[in-house]
């Protein structure tokens, strides 16, 4: 057990940090996706593909947690970096952080189907298996989160600090 | 290519996992569009942005955490406690009911099986032809609280339909109501008729108690 949680964890680590944005409740759940698998084990069905199912379980418990967070106030450190409308200088000039506030303003659907897809390397059709849903679904979600995401950037200022990209484009 | 195709043949490009530099309608429509440009500018950002945000460590014990919460999932779980705590609730009411009775009035019967005694009817006679039963004699204080509680009970059998409890045989196609002259004689008979419900309701009690028993027991738990 203690060989599948470490060949897995960062990978279910991963997607619970990128869904919930807080290293505590990612770590908090990666522990608990892992419980809920492995008590599960016995009725996996071995046709099926492990990683895909595992991070099912994994993203099933991000949104139940996002979903009651919904209901309660936002955590203060997390809501002063939402709240702030203006690119503050040393935010900006980290593309990552920016990466980071971007993905939270997502859907959790758009931002789990981003992350699976651009962070997980997984197809298509695995996210669908994941997200229990079409594959044109999932394809419209990133679709959306990529916009978003850019949206994001180029409001916030960020894409006029890499003339390197356009030359690449 | 129009701005809307830019966005579309991106995303493509994206999805395949290619470079969007590499696809020279792209490449093209950019140089000419600065807003196109600045959108696929982005995009770029996103995914840089991702790949240098991609170093979140996790603590190393997390498998320790796993396997400690795993520990307490061997205890013994009861996959219908609901159910079984419901039944177990109608069979304690069910034998504070019969119990009283079975104390009172049917203690000479405990020994071994009795023979059923049909309900008597003041219009058709028992087909077995047995002599009602003669009112038995409770010695000490119960007598009174023995009495009260018989004739109780023989007033609520009134409000069930007996017939369906196959009480007396060939008497369940008698009356449902039972003569008022002898309550006590058609309660007795009610013993061999409730014994069939009575039984199996016992077993479930008596499993449930060892099921409970198993689960102090047990050292896992």
């Amino acid at each position: 057990m203690a060989a599948l949680v470490d060949q897995f964890r960062g990978q279910v680590f991963g997607l619970c940090y990128r869904m919930l944005g807080h290293r505590q409740d990612a770590e908090d759940m990666a522990q608990e996706s892992f419980v809920r698998a492995l008590r599960s084990l016995a009725n996996f069905d071995t046709r099926r593909e492990f990683t895909p199912w595992l991070l099912a379980i994994a993203g099933n418990r991000c949104r139940s947690l996002l979903s009651k967070r919904g209901r309660r106030a936002i955590a203060t450190d997390e809501l002063d970096k939402v709240a702030d409308p203006a690119p503050d200088g040393q935010a900006a000039s980290n593309l990552a952080e920016e990466i980071e506030l971007a993905l939270r303003e997502l859907r959790p659907e758009y931002r789990q189907s981003f992350v699976l897809f651009h962070e997980q390397h997984m197809s298509y059709a695995e996210i669908a298996e994941t997200l229990a849903c079409p594959v044109g679904t999932v394809k419209t979600w990133v679709h959306r989160a990529r916009r978003e995401l850019a949206d994001h950037m180029l409001r916030r200022g960020v894409v006029e600090e890499l003339p390197n990209a356009l030359r690449r484009v | 290519m129009r701005c809307d195709e830019f966005e579309i043949r991106l995303n493509e490009v994206l999805d395949q996992r290619r470079l969007p530099e590499a696809d020279v309608g792209l490449a093209d429509h950019a140089r000419q569009c600065e807003k196109c440009r600045a959108l696929a500018a982005s995009f770029q950002a996103i995914l840089e942005g991702l790949e240098r945000s991609l170093t979140v460590p996790c603590t190393n014990d997390l498998s320790d955490r796993v396997l400690a919460a795993l520990a307490p999932a061997t205890t013994i779980r009861f996959p219908h406690r609901r159910q079984l705590m419901v039944l177990a609730a109608a069979a304690a009411v069910l034998l504070l009911v019969i119990g009283p009775w079975t104390w009172f009035g049917g203690g000479e019967r405990s020994a071994g099986p009795a023979p059923r005694i049909p309900r008597p009817s003041a219009a058709v006679k028992p087909a077995t032809g047995s002599q009602p039963r003669p009112e038995k004699e409770i010695a000490g204080p119960y007598r009174t609280l023995a009495r009260e509680t018989t004739a109780s009970l023989s007033v609520a059998m009134q409000l069930l339909p007996v017939e369906s409890l196959g009480i007396g045989g060939a008497a369940g196609t008698q009356s449902r109501n039972p003569p008022a002259t002898a309550p006590a004689e058609w309660v007795h008979g009610l013993t061999d008729g409730l014994t069939p419900v009575t039984r199996p309701t016992a077993g479930v009690m008596s499993t449930f108690i060892d099921l409970l028993s198993a689960k102090d027991e047990d050292p896992r738990s």
